[in-house]
């Protein structure tokens, strides 16, 4: 099995050399690599210590890289899988033995919709390859590679994600499925994504599923970019569940021109630390962005979650709501940012947290920002911090409900404004999942 | 057996504070018990205590057969049929009405049920309370005004079919044509169970056919009698019973 190890100029070249990349784009790795060595470790958003950056496999061959063995999967969550009740051949999926998913049958009319349409929809290697010019023109545009020591990281070595392209006007009505679409490398450590809605388009795009994703290495370092151009909505909805080894940090951001509208829909289970703030830079005039974030920590695991955005036209308006959900010791943060530029008008911006504690050991804290260079704003922010209620417990076992059935409806009812965004099967899968994380079974 | 809700000797005290002592009543099938008495005298704590709050410590015995309430969880003593129509039933926020009375359904008479035909089943009964279809989509008591509280209660009563019910005050903040449909529902949960009516307004009396009355002071029955004893309040007020 051929591995990159440990991080080097010779790696980041073996990586570019094995994909037959464009110059331009291994000299952009090489910098970012360099950024990289420079930029310090963050200093907010949870404890990294335990992350060393030799012991990281930098890139698999997919093919070599794949060869693990399924009596080698930990029989937990094997038992997860059982739990949830995923076919087995799916699981081998998720669990990285099997690394080829066949979609064709399924998704097949799905996929020829969108090529008649005109719409792209690959893995990035595969965009790269394909067309070059148009992943130039905007790779690196919303996230730079000097943003922040892991998206330096994941642009000098980067692997899978996907390139998605819709045309001007042109409206995708079923979400894309990441999962479905592309193999096994794609859920890889430094997966790269960058969606481009051309003028008036819309587009709903899936990342992820509710299972655990088990891998062996413990850092995720993504990076997502989109760019919304002037009336085009995105959708991006990430349901995530890393295995409780990983270290998840991610950069999502979004550039919104004129009329245009980001929506991020944002769950994050599983993981050791999770480190996420999806954000979106306003900049066309009556610019839009819409999140909404859940995420659940449980023991050992610490959610830092959040949401930025940046008003740089007037008009512009953003709202975030975040929910967490802390138990078992879990620990979970808001760390959120909301910035008006100069010279900007008629700003709205509305920020709401809910956290919800499950019991004494377990732990939420928020901590927002708001840096406003223009007078006249609306911004608000509210924050609220509640544990279930004995009240609301006795009253539905009054009803002859049982104690942990009446906590999880209630956990439920707490993320339903979060469940109604999510395509049916993922709500129920939602659900499922939450009723095992609560009953311990995970 | 399961014919009788036997309470003997019951005492109740919250925070070291006894609020019920040594009360005693045996109410059979098809039997309504009104509790009356001055605002204070520990008539909720009763209620809620008989049906296992968590605030409440509890000395003495009340049975449904042969079954021991008191060492049951509330969701058990549900189970055995005993139900409670809470004063101020509290809001459960992303649960919905419907939601609730289906899981306490399923809980109570076991899986298998058919749901198209019991949404229908429970529709029909909201109608009758006049509470409209929708409500069943709203989250339970949340942002519900007084009078739906108390009728989305009734409701769950009647879809539960329990064998013993402890009504507290369903009847007051409610309006003179609430009232009465809220009244004959209980007068039809009476004939198939036991019912135990704690309230403030003799006025209940013309729709329903009381049997016992008892009248509650300072945590203790302090007199029994038949339904004219309500007549006798009415006259001179708990102050000189």
């Amino acid at each position: 099995m051929q591995k990159f190890n440990g991080l080097s100029r010779q790696t980041v070249k073996q990586i570019s050399a094995y994909k037959n990349e464009p110059l331009w784009m291994r000299k952009k790795r090489l910098k970012a690599l360099s950024v990289f060595e420079k930029l310090p470790m963050p200093l907010k958003g949870g404890d990294l210590t335990g992350l060393d950056f030799n012991k990281i496999h930098y890139y698999l061959k997919p093919k070599e890289g794949i060869k693990k063995l399924w009596k080698d999967v930990p029989a937990e969550i094997k038992k997860t899988y059982e739990r949830l009740g995923i076919p087995q051949a799916e699981q081998k999926f998720l669990a990285g033995v099997k690394a080829q998913w066949d979609s064709e049958m399924i998704y097949g009319s799905l996929l020829k919709e969108i090529e008649k349409k005109g719409v792209i929809f690959l893995s990035m290697d595969e965009g790269l390859k394909q067309y070059p010019d148009l992943v130039r023109e905007y790779f690196g545009t919303v996230v730079s590679i000097s943003d922040n020591k892991f998206a330096a990281l994941n642009s000098a070595v980067w692997s899978g994600g996907c390139f998605i392209y819709v045309p001007p006007k042109v409206s995708i009505s079923l979400p894309l499925q990441a999962y479905f679409r592309i193999n096994a490398k794609n859920i890889g450590q430094f997966e790269r994504t960058l969606i481009i809605a051309d003028e008036g388009s819309f587009v709903h795009y899936i990342e992820g599923c509710t299972s655990p994703i088990y891998t062996t290495d413990s850092l995720h370092a993504g990076v997502v970019e989109i760019i919304v151009k002037k009336g085009a909505r995105v959708r991006y909805t990430t349901v995530q569940n890393w295995s409780k080894n990983v270290y998840n940090l991610v950069t999502k951001r979004a550039r919104v021109e004129k009329e245009g509208i980001i929506e991020w829909v944002d769950f994050n289970n599983g993981s050791k630390l999770t480190m996420k703030y999806p954000s979106a830079i306003l900049q066309g005039k009556g610019a839009k962005v819409d999140m909404l974030s859940l995420s659940i920590a449980g023991a050992g695991q610490c959610q830092d979650i959040g949401g930025k955005a940046v008003h740089l036209a007037s008009e512009t308006s953003s709202v975030i709501r975040s929910k967490s959900i802390s138990h078992h010791g879990g620990i979970t943060s808001y760390r959120g940012l909301v910035k008006i530029g100069p010279g900007v008008s008629r700003i709205k911006s509305k920020t709401v947290c809910q956290a919800l504690i499950l019991d004494d050991k377990s732990k939420s804290d928020t901590y927002p920002a708001i840096l406003a260079a223009s007078p006249n704003c609306e911004v608000s922010h509210e924050a609220t911090v509640s544990k279930i209620s004995e009240e609301q417990i006795f009253y539905l076992r009054s009803r002859g409900i049982e104690e942990s059935e009446a906590e999880i409806m209630i956990v439920n009812g707490f993320i339903k404004p979060l469940t109604k965004e999510l395509p049916f099967e993922y709500a129920i899968e939602l659900n499922q999942l939450i009723k095992m994380e609560m009953k311990g079974a995970i | 057996m399961q014919n009788f809700l036997k309470i003997q000797n019951l005492f109740v005290s919250v925070d070291k504070k006894t609020v019920v002592s040594n009360f005693s009543l045996i109410v059979q099938k098809g039997e309504v018990h009104v509790i009356m008495g001055p605002n204070g005298s520990g008539k909720s704590s009763l209620a809620l205590a008989l049906m296992g709050h968590h605030s409440y410590q509890v000395k003495g015995a009340a049975t449904i057969g042969n079954h021991d309430l008191l060492t049951l969880t509330p969701d058990q003593r549900a189970k055995m049929g005993l139900f409670l129509s809470f004063q101020n039933p509290v809001a459960v926020q992303g649960v919905t009405l419907g939601q609730l009375i289906f899981s306490s359904c399923r809980s109570i008479q076991g899986e298998g049920i058919d749901i198209k035909k019991f949404y229908r089943q429970i529709k029909k009964k909201a109608g009758l309370l006049g509470l409209k279809e929708e409500i069943l989509e709203r989250d339970v008591n949340d942002g519900f005004s007084g009078g739906e509280k108390k009728k989305a209660e009734m409701l769950i009563a009647l879809c539960l079919n329990p064998k013993f019910l402890i009504f507290d005050e369903i009847d007051s903040g409610l309006d003179a044509d609430a009232f009465k449909k809220v009244a004959l529902a209980i007068k039809n949960l009476s004939q198939k169970a036991g019912v135990i009516l704690i309230t403030h307004n003799p006025k209940i009396l013309k729709f329903i056919k009381v049997d016992f009355v008892h009248i509650f002071k300072e945590g203790e029955v302090i007199k029994s009698g038949k339904s004219r004893l309500v007549l006798e309040i009415e006259e001179k007020g708990y102050a000189k019973i």
